[in-house]
């Protein structure tokens, strides 16, 4: 039996944010927030854990008001309970770890499951962060678990090899986006997921501040040359080509 | 009563009764087992002509001329027995007793010695079939059963003529139980000219040969009816009632009561209705179905055929068992999913309907394919990797793709198109429903403008609906996601029912086949038209003048139907109509109509990598390429996708156009 | 300003060395056996790490250097290792963290950095009192100076992490961070078989194949190696032709910095022609042996 929490988050869905045709900020008001493509991993591998060795899931997200949609969706792929601390107000992965940190603390844990590196802050500091502020050992960016025991083994993808490392309950893993691939989850249980009780509590600490100064669309200050005339646009890129690649 | 009247009636007690005991455990499946209900409805007429058309008149057969002409003959040799095989085992039994008299009698004997003849032939064709020119589909499907079945037709039938050469010899004047004496030989014509030229018997010898070949011929009934209920002869019995009973929309799929019903899809052979039980037991094994299967011709294991008789094996072995020792239904029926059924051919099948459309006696192969994908995606979230990738996209962004659903139709700037996001009070006659794969994928755009110009040329009031149209919710229906199509229909019904829609027209034939006959089930009735039949009425009403070709042009045309437009639909002439308005250098490929070839995107396969096999679009292609087409018409988005690859990956880029039929017609009405 | 940089990987340690040591003193660390390598890159001092490097061994290390060598700031090149490492000792120091930098600028008390943001769709500009950070690769190319810094030894203590084993990954010694020509394949070529037709360009131009993300882990036509994004490798090439790739946002910022961007591509309103020099809208399997043929004559 393991107790596994899993940690999830929410992120607008990219492919819907514009920019502002004339200040360049990112319009996102109107676009609908997602459970974040690798939570979606995360889930699936606490609950394939779970599946595996017995146990029980307990997915924490540090949100908002509109989390509990977010709560349901790995409530269908098989998370057990569900906890919702409101008052997430932007990017700023110290504040997160401690909100975080404190509810992991309060709950019983074997593994804390939680991505590398979300897809929209794309920080990857959390799995750090919550390791230290829980002291207790990191098995980071896993490609598979093993569970023997009390002792937790995984592969660690690297840049230049894999390592297989081990450590001993209670431990944080993050998980890479190749570990699984998230199921869709049953019909009777998306059924189920909305008659389950979600706990929903408010955050009372709060984080430094970050002055944030601008937040555009990058420019590009590419050429942007395009040609519709293939033979004429060969001939162009031709000289470029011999130019670069000497 | 005589001894041999005993031992026959004996023995047809005990065939009859085995008959009988083995249909009723067959039938206590059908009503025992299932959990499910077909929903039929009366419609009596059309029942009538159904048994009519395709028992009686054995229409279907004939999509295989020679293995039609073949059955229809045996069959009707049935039929002339009928009246024969009772007159024989009443006198039999009886002697003296006859149930034939009269012109009745002359009647019977006469049909009757036609078609003894016409079956022993057919017997003969049937074992050339089989085992000389070795026709592919049946091969390796119960050899033993035909030859053992042909046997002993052609015994029975055999036998015939030798009781029948007797008589006209006058060798069974006094044998009590013979039938026919006081018919003149000129009613038994063949027994006439065979007596004619076979050598005459004395009395005695032909007493014994009376009474071997009418120990044979009655032996040779015995067992025929007993056997014929345990075998795939079962079809006699179990296909005309399939043919009365069958659905009136095969193939079209019915929705799922997510609030009352508990199994979804179809897990094991509870799931199945009795009328499924019907499907199961009317199959012969013939094999027209995977013989058009367009997985099975290009190298996949999906055969239709199999399906359906494995999972009637497993009604068989496990009715059996549930019958006989009853227990927990749950530890009884098992999974038909895995094994015997593959998961990789339920996921093959294009649900192109060529398998329901060939089979003669109106099995469904394709909604219970549907009902198992169903299974394995609603109870388990199983399916495969670009599968649950295409339904989180429709889950999404309202459209199999990856694509902010606001630029749904950005397709349409700068066409003046009335979009009903923008201006929702615009007062239009005719809805146009884009369908995704037109909105988004920029090949299949061209056919979104040039119906647009269409329908503008021909001052056709008309209004698309922009960012509100979402994914009809075929690709999440076919691939069994009925849980999102579910809430996709209902999503479409409300804005179709918000923005007063009434007309329909589509250029998309998955759209079209969804709106015209599955969304009734969702409370929206619409009057919904593809644009071919849209556009060929347009033309025939002369709203349009479209261009001839010129008479040096060396473009050759054929057209690619579309499954949803063709076999779904029957639109096999409006289409053709439109290209021939203007084309005169036209030919039909080999597989054409209700036979055409799939081009592999059905079912959610346009999403899917085609890994098994060869590609069925490649084999289009090269079907297209036969009839030396340097254009190939088709009518649909995703043929046109499939078709447009294949021409390119096969290198007939150079010598083969993909057009659909509205962009022919938008060239030529400038 | 006095920092202290962290990379296992000398080279991302000597960039950043070379990018931060305009603006004050910067001493880096790096894994034991390679640490000579970054002693010519103008760095004060070079801490030559020793020990089997983990998470916490390493932070704990960082934070008591830190403290003790009386460091304004902790830069952290972003590995995986690196991202754990920063995000630890921040933590421990009780410090703000800002991820991913592509620009830093040390103001009075605070510092002036930026990011890109939402998934590479915004660049987000940051002023904090922050005091660690991670600097995304690839920022410059590090420049080598005739000094040559003093090389520190240090002992890690030992991890709460096991290693079992190690096994070296498959590699085909590919190293797009250090091509001059990437021939890079999207979505768009279609299928796997079809990479054979792109083949000839890559010898043509004498370049490296590299790819999308759904290219190289959705659909594993190329080794997760070649991919090229914001999840896989930040490309720096003097030239780099997209074939078939959209554009999508996440791909952009991993080839930004290349010098020329050529795009070729069917679709004429694919977003990669806005992040492209010179663009060719066609069909890629006739352009390609066009290309090709010009390029050979």
């Amino acid at each position: 039996m393991v107790d596994i929490i899993v940690l999830i988050k929410q992120m607008p869905d990219l492919e819907q944010v514009k920019p502002d045709p004339t200040t360049g900020e990112p319009q996102l008001k109107n676009v609908p927030l997602k459970l974040e493509n690798l939570s979606e991993n995360s889930v699936e591998e606490a609950v394939r854990l779970k599946e595996k060795y017995g146990g029980k899931v307990t997915a924490i997200i540090f949100g908002n008001e509109q989390s509990s949609a977010i709560l349901k969706k790995a409530y269908a792929m098989g998370a057990d309970e569900g906890h919702i601390i409101t008052g997430f107000k932007g990017n700023n992965p110290s504040l997160t770890a401690k909100v975080l940190g404190e509810k992991i603390r309060a709950l019983k844990h074997d593994i804390v499951i939680l991505g590398n590196q979300s897809a929209d802050s794309i920080s990857g500091l959390l799995a750090g962060k919550i390791a230290n502020h829980l002291g207790i050992p990191l098995l980071g960016n896993a490609n598979s678990i093993e569970v023997s025991g009390s002792t937790v083994k995984v592969k660690r993808a690297l840049e230049e090899n894999n390592q297989i490392i081990q450590a001993d309950f209670p431990v944080v893993i993050s998980v890479t986006q190749e570990i699984n691939e998230p199921r869709l989850p049953p019909v009777m249980q998306i059924m189920q997921a909305g008659r389950k009780p979600i706990n929903t509590e408010a955050a009372t600490l709060t984080g430094r501040e970050v002055k944030v100064l601008s937040n555009k669309a990058p420019k590009s200050e590419r050429k942007k040359m395009v040609f519709e005339d293939v033979d004429k646009g060969i001939a162009e890129i031709v000289k470029v080509i011999r130019e670069e690649s000497r | 009563m005589y001894v041999f009247s005993i031992i026959v009636l004996i023995g047809l007690l005990l065939s009859a009764g085995f008959f009988l005991y083995t249909i009723y455990r067959l039938l206590w499946n059908a009503v025992k087992i299932p959990e499910k209900k077909p929903g039929l409805k009366l419609q009596l007429g059309r029942r009538i002509y159904l048994v009519i058309r395709n028992v009686f008149l054995q229409a279907k057969l004939f999509k295989d001329l020679g293995g039609g002409i073949m059955h229809a003959l045996m069959f009707w040799a049935f039929i002339a027995f009928a009246s024969y095989s009772s007159d024989f085992f009443v006198s039999a039994i009886f002697p003296g007793t006859n149930l034939l008299s009269g012109t009745f009698e002359q009647v019977a004997f006469f049909t009757v010695d036609i078609f003894a003849i016409i079956a022993l032939l057919d017997v003969v064709y049937a074992f050339i079939r089989r085992w000389g020119i070795k026709i592919k589909r049946y091969q390796g499907y119960n050899g033993f059963e035909a030859w053992f079945i042909l046997s002993l037709v052609g015994i029975l039938m055999a036998t015939y003529y030798v009781l029948s050469v007797l008589r006209l010899d006058g060798v069974s004047a006094n044998i009590p139980g013979s039938i026919g004496e006081n018919l003149a030989a000129a009613n038994t014509p063949v027994s006439y000219a065979l007596a004619s030229v076979l050598p005459k018997v004395s009395a005695t010898t032909g007493y014994y040969i009376y009474w071997t070949a009418f120990t044979i011929h009655a032996a040779d009934f015995i067992i025929f009816l007993a056997y014929i209920p345990t075998s795939k002869h079962l079809h006699l019995f179990a296909a005309p009632f399939n043919v009365l009973f069958a659905k009136e929309d095969q193939a079209i799929l019915k929705p799922i009561d997510f609030e009352k019903e508990t199994r979804f899809g179809a897990t094991d052979i509870r799931d199945f209705d009795w009328k499924d039980y019907f499907d199961f037991y009317a199959c012969t094994e013939c094999g027209r179905c995977t013989a058009n299967c367009p997985a099975n011709l290009t190298g996949k294991t999906l055969s239709p055929r199999d399906i359906i008789w494995d999972i009637r094996e497993v009604v068989v072995a496990q009715g059996t068992e549930y019958r006989t020792r009853g227990g927990d239904r749950d530890q009884v029926f098992k999974t038909v999913i895995g094994e015997p059924i593959l998961e990789k051919d339920l996921w093959s099948c294009t649900t192109c309907m060529a398998c329901v459309e060939q089979c003669p006696v109106m099995i469904d192969h394709v909604s219970k394919i549907v009902d198992m994908r169903r299974s394995l995606v609603l109870n388990q979230g199983k399916a495969p990797r670009e599968v649950i990738d295409l339904t989180r996209n429709i889950e999404q962004y309202g459209s199999p793709y990856t694509i902010d659903p606001s630029t749904r139709a950005d397709w349409a700037a700068g066409l003046d198109v009335v979009d009903l996001s923008k201006t929702p009070d615009a007062q239009y006659d005719v809805l146009y429903w884009v369908g995704c794969v037109a909105s988004f994928d920029k090949r299949n755009q061209e056919i979104a403008k040039s119906v647009t110009k269409i329908l503008k040329k021909a001052g056709v009031n008309f209004a698309i609906l922009g960012s509100q149209e979402k994914c009809t919710g075929d690709p999440a229906r076919r691939t069994g996601n009925e849980y999102l199509a579910d809430m996709m229909i209902k999503g479409n019904v409300e804005t179709l029912k918000a923005n007063r829609v009434q007309k329909v027209i589509t250029s998309c034939a998955h759209c079209f086949n969804s709106l015209k006959n599955e969304y009734k089930d969702f409370g929206i009735e619409l009057e919904v038209h593809h644009h071919t039949e849209f556009i060929n009425r347009l033309i025939s009403d002369k709203k349009l003048s479209v261009k001839s070709l010129d008479s040096d042009t060396l473009e050759k045309y054929t057209y690619h139907d579309p499954c949803y437009v063709g076999r779904y639909n029957k639109l096999y002439e409006e289409p053709r109509d439109v290209v021939k308005s203007f084309a005169a250098n036209y030919e039909e490929m080999e597989m054409n109509k209700s036979k055409s070839l799939c081009c592999g995107a059905g079912g959610g396969r346009l999403w899917m990598e085609e890994k098994e096999g060869t590609l069925i679009s490649h084999k289009r292609i090269e079907q297209a390429d036969k009839v030396n087409a340097t254009t190939v018409v088709t009518a649909c988005p995703y043929c046109m996708t499939m078709l447009d690859d294949a021409r390119k990956t096969t290198g007939r880029e150079d010598k083969m156009k993909i057009q659909d039929v509205s962009e022919l017609i938008a060239g030529r009405i400038d | 300003m006095k920092a202290l940089v962290f990379s296992e990987f000398p080279e991302m340690a000597a960039q950043m060395v070379t990018y931060l040591k305009k603006q004050g003193e910067v001493d880096a660390a790096t894994a034991g056996s390679k640490a000579d390598a970054l002693s010519h890159y103008g760095a004060g001092k070079v801490y030559s790490l020793n020990g089997q490097m983990q998470f916490d061994n390493v932070s704990s290390w960082l934070v008591e250097t830190y403290k003790a060598g009386g460091y304004d700031y902790l830069f952290v090149a972003s590995t995986i290792l690196g991202r754990e490492v920063a995000g630890a000792a921040s933590q421990a120091l009780g410090a703000g963290i800002i991820p991913e930098i592509t620009e830093f600028q040390a103001g009075q008390s605070n510092a002036h950095t930026k990011r890109y943001f939402l998934g590479g769709k915004t660049v987000l500009e940051e002023e904090s009192d922050s005091k660690v950070f991670t600097f995304a690769p690839g920022i410059m190319d590090a420049e080598k100076v005739d000094s040559q810094s003093p090389v520190t030894p240090a002992e890690l203590k030992q991890s709460a992490v096991t290693v079992v084993s190690v096994e070296e990954k498959q590699s085909s010694g590919v190293n797009l961070e250090k091509a001059k020509v990437i021939v890079s394949i999207g979505r768009g070529v279609g299928k796997k078989e079809n990479i054979a037709q792109v083949e000839p360009l890559v010898k043509a131009v004498n370049g490296e194949l590299a790819g999308s993300r759904p290219v190289c882990l959705d659909y594993q036509w190329l080794s997760d190696e070649r991919q090229v994004g914001i999840s896989g490798k930040k490309v720096r090439p003097n030239l780099y032709i997209a074939v078939g790739i959209s554009g999508q946002i996440q791909h952009i910022a991993g080839m930004r910095g290349s010098k020329v961007v050529i795009a070729l591509n069917k679709d004429k309103s694919a977003p990669i022609f806005d992040e492209s020099d010179y663009g060719i809208v066609g069909d890629l399997f006739q352009v390609i042996p066009k290309l090709v043929k010009a390029l050979g004559a």
